[in-house]
């Protein structure tokens, strides 16, 4: 049976790295890159960090195109790609109606309750605006149009590294993004072990079922993490594009299994905005998920392990 | 003689100006067509995206989000995995959650 080595989990990104290995010897060749990574990737795709590119691109909305590094455009591009393969479920052009929302700095220095805030039921300007020039590799924003790359950038920099990792290395890893879960080189005997919770950060010995998965990636999706309140009211942090309000919550919590990390958490996050649909489009995808609506007993589909209650 | 060239020429009237009136006719329908395939392009069936209720996977074959990028290749569709999840009881190494 394969010993699993994990490194202890780390901030990054407003929430916590995670990197387990099957063989320990690689821990620092494994920590070099998935730092390496995580920078690449703050400083690319960060909404907030006033010297990131994404920040400078929507500084620069309504004005000529913006020249960005390859990975803020694999970033913008797989974001885009998120749009059209969820009907606009998942857009990156939320980045207003966040920042109406309250959410308009790093989570951890939002202020937990404020002033109402004036929302305007609205869509979002939507993906079709994003000008894209892979060949100058720029991109060109309308005027008051903001990106935000939550929905898929730290799952792209999961997989990124996974397999930025194992291709150096050679040994199987494990690594986690803000709960976003990418795995790559060779599988231990029994599948990489998670369990799914709530919040990404509670305590391994936490409740939640355990699961394991040989390849690709896992993602949850949950309404129930990083809240705040405006006037009272609870807001969240996903954002239904066709109406820039938080969306419904018909689920809470979202997991879903898939070939690669993004496309796992771009289909727990379209399946929060879905709501009632989700479970029979994750079924017409085959796409095994994990569904738990508020206050009711979690639906699995397309072949997700069913659940025995185990306590009362 | 006389009554003779009369008709003669007549008929030759007449027949020049049928061939400029099928000549004329020719090039109006030619001009006309132009025009009307510039004002309603059409589209192929396969190149069209189609407008649904519930999502779908396939892919417009050029997507206004995309600015017409000609290189870049992602999986059209989201891909499940090899296989599901499978229950285990070993303790867990790590946590898939709300972040």
């Amino acid at each position: 049976m394969t010993s699993l080595h994990a490194v202890e989990p780390f901030p990054a990104l407003g929430s916590t790295a995670a990197l387990v290995l099957t063989d320990p010897g690689a821990e620092a060749e494994a920590l070099e890159v998935l730092l390496d990574e995580i920078d690449q990737l703050d400083l690319a795709c960060s909404r907030f960090r006033d010297d990131s590119e994404l920040y400078r691109l929507n500084a620069s909305s309504g004005r000529r195109p913006v020249q960005v590094s390859r990975l803020l455009l694999e970033a913008v591009q797989q974001a885009l790609r998120a749009a059209r393969l969820t009907d606009g479920r998942v857009d990156p052009t939320v980045g207003r109606a966040l920042e109406v929302a309250g959410y308009d700095r790093d989570f951890a220095a939002l202020a937990p309750d404020g002033p109402p805030v004036e929302f305007a039921v609205r869509p979002v300007p939507g993906w079709r605006c994003v000008a894209v020039d892979t060949a100058q590799s720029t991109i060109a924003l309308p005027v008051g149009v903001h990106l935000d790359l939550g929905a898929t950038a730290k799952a792209l920099g999961a997989d990124r590294a996974a397999r930025r990792i194992a291709e150096r290395t050679g040994v199987g890893v494990l690594v986690g993004l803000g709960g976003d879960i990418a795995v790559a080189g060779p599988a231990p005997d029994a599948g990489w072990p998670v369990r799914i919770t709530e919040d990404h950060a509670a305590p391994l010995d936490g409740p939640g079922p355990v699961v394991a998965i040989r390849d690709g990636g896992l993602a949850t999706s949950s309404t129930s993490v990083r809240r705040w309140r405006r006037g009272g009211r609870s807001v969240h942090h996903l954002i239904d594009p066709a109406t820039s309000l938080p969306a419904e919550e018909r689920w809470r919590l979202v997991s879903v299994a898939a070939a690669s990390c993004l496309d796992a958490n771009i289909a727990s996050c379209a399946a929060i905005v879905m709501g009632e649909g989700a479970p029979g489009w994750l079924v017409r995808l085959g796409l095994p998920a994990r569904l738990v609506p508020p206050g009711g007993a979690p639906v699995t589909v397309a072949g997700w392990p069913s659940e025995v209650p185990t306590c009362c | 003689m006389r009554r003779e060239r009369v008709r003669d020429d007549g008929l030759l009237r007449l027949s020049t100006s049928t061939r400029l009136l099928a000549a004329g006719a020719f090039v109006s329908a030619g001009v006309f067509s132009v025009g009307v395939a510039k004002a309603f392009p059409g589209h192929s069936a396969a190149a069209s995206p189609a407008t649904s209720a519930t999502p779908t996977t396939a892919a417009p074959a050029t997507a206004a989000g995309d600015g017409g990028s000609a290189t870049y290749q992602a999986p059209q569709t989201l891909t499940p995995p090899t296989a599901p999840p499978q229950p285990v009881y070993n303790p867990p190494v790590v946590s898939s959650g709300g972040s």
